[in-house]
């Protein structure tokens, strides 16, 4: 059993290698799914119409696509026990699910979580702590890891009915880490006002705030790597007019 | 000092296997900058100066949230170039503390460059992708399940061999340029450029207020600035 769990998991954490603009994950998510597929077609005929299902459109956040991978495997193994469930309705749900779960995880991982590690890890290390890219690594992974094995583990054993249990489960944190997220930013502007304010008095401090401006006009506007590099040779160029 | 092969190779299959981890989504988060900035460091004998030019960088795309209408920036390949760069530029021409501004502000530069190439060959590369699904689906209809699963595992090698093929071509030559910049340039503007890494979080800063003002999370936004900021003026 745990191979069979293993097998499906390493092939979890390779699911976007393969993005399209037109199928998204549809390769990856059969790349994944792919080790039940092989255990129970003994049909040439049953096992090209689940890898046509399976390979077609997926797009969901990588690290929820564990619990419906788990939650769509069960489905399957259902569906061959004659348990009353069709094709019709796992495609249904896998949509459904993807739809759903993605949009509460990416914004946990993507605004909540990520952006409270980083913005931790960089005030350590502009004071040179190692200890910032440690911190980070251990607290989103300890999140990451649990959303990925254990949604895994919770679709596989107990079916697509879990969604909102899961999602209770996994992100019962969200509200206090966003709050943390927010006061570690607030926490991370004023160090670097200090810090210019220190270094280069109120004219150095003042350009900064300059900056920040600027940077938030342009991103109303353009890219964000495109705001970035703007602000950023203006900056070089102010501090070698002075 | 020229930039030595081992270093240059190693530099890359890091490079390499940052690349594939960003791409296939593995999201241990090893490639993000600050990380991988502190792992080249690592690599080329500075760690201080690694984690340092990891951060710089980092800090300039705090608060990125990526949506999928916009390209995402190749922050993986960029920190760990720029971290090279930075490293490899000051221990070739001694790089005193005049020196170091303008090597940090060229080896940011390029590591932003570097990222914006990698956003646009991205968007190229998930466009042309569909040629291999398609490859992948008649396989599988055919009957031959392990190739369809092994087009998937091969273009994961397309992601370790762009990060390392990028890195190994452009960290020599970038070097190079920023050695030749860095020695023409005087000691007064050279000397002024210090104050960058001053200058360079209030980006960070601002993409951080852009995120949590419109997420209505301003109140302990405000909070953790004037807690800080209070500290800071009692202290003094």
């Amino acid at each position: 059993m745990w191979r069979s769990h293993l097998n499906h998991l390493w092939r979890l954490f390779l699911l976007h290698g393969s993005r399209n603009e037109r199928t998204i994950d549809g390769l990856g998510f059969y790349h994944a799914i792919s080790p039940e597929l092989d255990a129970w077609s003994e049909e040439d005929y049953e096992m090209r119409e689940a890898v046509r299902r399976h390979m077609g459109y997926f797009n969901a956040n990588p690290i929820i696509t564990s619990y419906i991978l788990g939650a769509v495997i069960n489905m399957e193994r259902r569906r061959r026990r004659g348990e009353g469930v069709d094709s019709a309705y796992i495609e249904r749900m896998k949509s459904t699910l993807s739809a759903v779960l993605t949009a509460k995880g990416d914004y946990f991982f993507s605004v909540v979580l990520l952006p409270l590690g980083l913005t931790i890890a960089c005030i350590f290390a502009m004071y040179s702590w190692y200890l910032g890219p440690v911190i980070f690594l251990a607290l989103y992974n300890y999140f990451h890891l649990q959303a990925r094995i254990g949604g895994y583990l919770i679709g596989v054993r107990l079916g697509e009915g879990l969604g909102n249990k899961y999602i209770r489960h996994i992100f019962r944190e969200q509200g206090f880490l966003g709050g943390c997220a927010a006061f570690s930013a607030g926490v991370f502007s004023a160090l670097v006002l200090v810090r210019a304010g220190s270094y280069g008095g109120l004219r150095l401090s003042g350009w900064g705030i300059a900056a920040v401006v600027a940077f938030l006009v342009l991103r109303r506007k353009m890219s964000m790597i495109l705001s970035v590099i703007i602000v950023f040779i203006v900056s070089a160029a102010y501090l070698l007019l002075i | 000092m020229r930039c030595g092969v081992s270093e240059v190779l190693a530099v890359s299959l890091l490079g390499g296997l940052l690349s594939l981890e960003h791409r296939a989504e593995l999201r241990f988060m090893v490639s993000q900058p600050v990380c991988s900035g502190l792992l080249t460091g690592l690599i080329l004998g500075s760690p201080a100066a690694g984690l340092f030019i990891g951060a710089m960088f980092q800090v300039m795309f705090l608060g990125f949230v990526p949506i999928k209408s916009e390209g995402v920036p190749d922050l993986t390949i960029g920190g760990v170039a720029a971290s090279a760069y930075y490293i490899l530029s000051v221990q070739r021409i001694g790089g005193g503390s005049v020196l170091t501004g303008i090597i940090l502000f060229c080896a940011l530069l390029f590591g932003l460059a570097i990222s914006l190439l990698g956003c646009s060959l991205y968007r190229f590369w998930e466009k042309r992708t569909w040629t291999f699904f398609e490859a992948a689906t008649a396989s599988a209809m055919a009957g031959r399940f392990r190739y369809a699963r092994a087009i998937h595992l091969m273009i994961l090698a397309f992601h370790f061999l762009y990060g390392f093929l990028v890195l190994f071509a452009l960290v020599p030559a970038g070097t190079a340029i920023i050695a030749f910049v860095a020695a023409r340039v005087g000691v007064e503007p050279g000397g002024s450029m210090n104050a960058l890494q001053y200058l360079v979080p209030f980006i960070g800063a601002g993409s951080l207020a852009r995120l949590y003002f419109v997420r209505s999370r301003a109140f302990w936004f405000g909070a953790g600035f004037l807690v800080t900021y209070l500290f800071f003026i009692v202290r003094s």
